[in-house]
């Protein structure tokens, strides 16, 4: 389903991206080449420890600034629906795409640890339909 | 002090900073003062110095083509390279939908078409364009797209698509062709190639005979094709042939389009996989022809090959391109493809996409070590399927000493010894390395045909000549010259007719 456009941002939960794909990209996330979306604003808490886990266990008590890792994972759980290998590969995207951040390559933005800001436009481009 | 007993307490200060992807700050390496938006090679530019820096990439490899004499010659600074207006007859883009081709098409549509060029080299170059068109250097530009459809199942035609991409350059002219025209005699002779090979030629399997007998063929020409494909060995062999059908149809469109040059799309990742991927098949005797050859009076380049993909990415992207998504990408996406994850194609794919990301120059060192590659030993044979050069030593030969298979596994015609020259049949003697692989091979699976006959493609007639039918040999073996052979070695034992 598409997620509805999203209204202006008056709350600082919440932080609306346009998400625009290349190359073929399209293909993935529903034959779309422009989605509006609204992700959290800071990477939602992990689930509390076990019993078992040790108390020197770096546990962040404050919740991080959503950046582009969580972007991906996001849009692996919402808007992709195409198999999944063809956009992640780990914890990242998939060697072959290029990400562009404000028009900017990703790579000269800390690649997975920018951190999104409101209004931000994040393009993924396949190289992967080459010749 | 770090020690190896408090590692979990410092581990998050003494994570090894990440490596810089580029070698200075983040200011356009060209003209210093913008702000970086994309790294190359380690290299930062801005997006208005990107264009250029690409844009020579393209027009040195063409000038290269087009003037190879002048070039090695010429000591002109690298700003002032560029194609020179030598070039005579037509020139043929091929298309395939993908990035590469798209850009191609852009590129070729900025430098020769359109009125004034924002980024020309010299103020002589804008001065010149001013007012006026710049002068052409081919009479005639046209694209052609061969539809892949009919090589796969349940695949949709893409070329309404292609269409309306190509409809954004009026001035070229759009062909199209289907893969399976490569069957077809009739298509052939629309197209006014010559000579006319009259009819078609199968092969006979498991013998490897040529048999010239169009009553005997399948009704249509996708029939063809798919029996065709069907008798490949393994989906590493029926890529190949795909390719390999596409590749000598655009070359044949070339010809039948009086072109003197045909361009391709390929970038310089998409060179090094095919590099790479084709000496894994044993075509390493034609390396220097993946980059650039001549084909019966015309020119095959790829002014591309010196552009990495993820600078044509981002010139797909700011240039606003769009590309007609490969085939078997979507094919893959309806969950029909079987086993294509594992042809030779598909997997130094994945490997140099990977390696490109962490070491891009690595890509590039693979196709300039390629350039620099020289097959020992000369040739003065054509392979029939693939059109390019066979060793002079004999391809049989090598494949008997260096063929390794496990024996149980091994048919009853795979059992015998090794035929002898003689007996071997004169398509499998004049076939390169590579093709011959591609039909001898033998995967877990095997899901090629064993027996049988197989339509070839129109141009394997013109190898054999007009061939008819032949007696059969002694051994059962059809082979077009076996009575020609035979009469010559027993010519001495003879009675003259005059007797």
């Amino acid at each position: 389903m598409t997620p509805p456009t999203p209204p202006e941002n008056t709350s600082s939960k919440t932080l609306n991206l346009k998400l625009e794909f290349g190359g073929g990209m399209e293909l993935l996330f529903s034959n779309k080449r422009s989605h509006r979306v609204s992700i959290p604003a800071h990477v939602p808490a992990p689930p509390p420890p076990t019993a078992s886990a040790s108390p020197a266990t770096d546990r962040p008590d404050t919740p991080r600034p959503s950046d582009v890792n969580y972007l991906i994972h996001w849009m692996k759980e919402n808007i992709l629906t195409e198999r999944v290998e063809l956009f992640m590969e780990g914890d990242t995207v998939r060697p072959g795409i290029l990400v562009m951040i404000n028009d900017v390559d990703w790579e000269l933005e800390g690649e997975g640890e920018y951190v999104l800001k409101d209004g931000d436009e994040v393009v993924f481009i396949s190289t992967l339909h080459g010749g | 002090m770090a020690t190896c007993a408090n590692v979990e307490d410092t581990a998050r200060d003494e994570l090894m900073p990440r490596r810089k992807k580029h070698d200075r700050d983040s200011s356009c390496l060209r003209c210093k003062t913008a702000k970086g938006q994309i790294i190359i090679r380690h290299c930062v530019y801005c997006k208005q110095c990107f264009y250029p820096t690409v844009d020579l990439k393209f027009r040195r490899a063409l000038a290269q083509l087009l003037n190879p004499s002048a070039q090695r010659k010429s000591k002109a600074p690298k700003q002032q390279a560029g194609p020179s207006n030598d070039a005579q007859g037509n020139l043929l883009l091929g298309f395939s939908g993908g990035m590469g081709s798209a850009i191609l098409l852009d590129m070729v549509s900025r430098r020769y078409i359109e009125d004034a060029d924002e980024n020309a080299a010299s103020e002589a170059q804008k001065s010149r364009a001013e007012g006026k068109r710049r002068p052409s250097v081919w009479q005639k530009i046209r694209v052609a797209y061969i539809e892949q459809c009919s090589a796969y199942e349940n695949s949709s035609e893409r070329t309404e698509e292609v269409r309306r991409i190509v409809d954004r350059y009026p001035e070229f002219e759009l062909i199209i062709a289907r893969l399976e025209d490569a069957f077809d005699i009739e298509w052939w002779r629309k197209q006014g190639l010559t000579p006319d090979p009259a009819t078609s030629v199968t092969l006979s399997l498991p013998s490897f005979g040529i048999v010239s007998d169009s009553t005997t063929l399948p009704g249509t020409p996708i029939e063809r094709l798919k029996t065709y494909l069907a008798a490949q060995p393994t989906t590493t062999a029926v890529q190949y042939s795909i390719s390999l059908l596409t590749r000598l149809l655009l070359q044949h469109l070339a010809l039948a389009t009086s072109s003197t040059h045909l361009l391709l799309g390929a970038s310089l990742t998409s060179l090094s996989i095919s590099l790479i991927s084709g000496i894994s098949q044993g075509g390493g005797f034609n390396v220097k022809e993946e980059r650039e050859e001549v084909w019966q009076g015309v020119k095959v380049c790829r002014p591309l090959r010196e552009v990495g993909v993820k600078e044509c990415a981002a010139w797909l992207w700011w240039r606003g391109l769009e590309v007609v998504p490969r085939m078997n990408e979507a094919y893959v996406s309806s969950g029909n493809v079987r086993g294509e994850q594992s042809t030779i194609q598909r997997l130094t794919r994945d490997f140099i996409i990977g390696l490109e990301k962490d070491f891009p120059s690595t890509v590039s060192a693979i196709a300039k070590t390629c350039e620099k590659l020289e097959p020992k030993g000369g040739s003065n044979s054509i392979c029939p399927m693939c059109q390019r050069q066979v060793p002079q030593s004999g391809v049989q030969d090598w494949k008997a000493r260096i063929s390794i298979r496990p024996f149980a596994t091994m048919t009853t015609h795979e059992q015998t010894p090794p035929a002898s020259e003689d007996e071997i049949s004169e398509f499998e003697r004049r076939l390169c390395y590579p093709c011959h692989t591609t039909w001898t091979s033998r995967s877990i699976r095997n899901r090629g045909m064993d027996t049988g006959t197989v339509p070839l493609p129109s141009w394997v007639g013109l190898a054999f000549g007009n061939v008819e039918q032949m007696d059969y040999g002694s051994t059962g073996i059809l082979t077009p010259e076996s009575r020609a052979r035979t009469r010559d070695r027993i010519k001495d034992f003879l009675l003259d007719e005059d007797t």
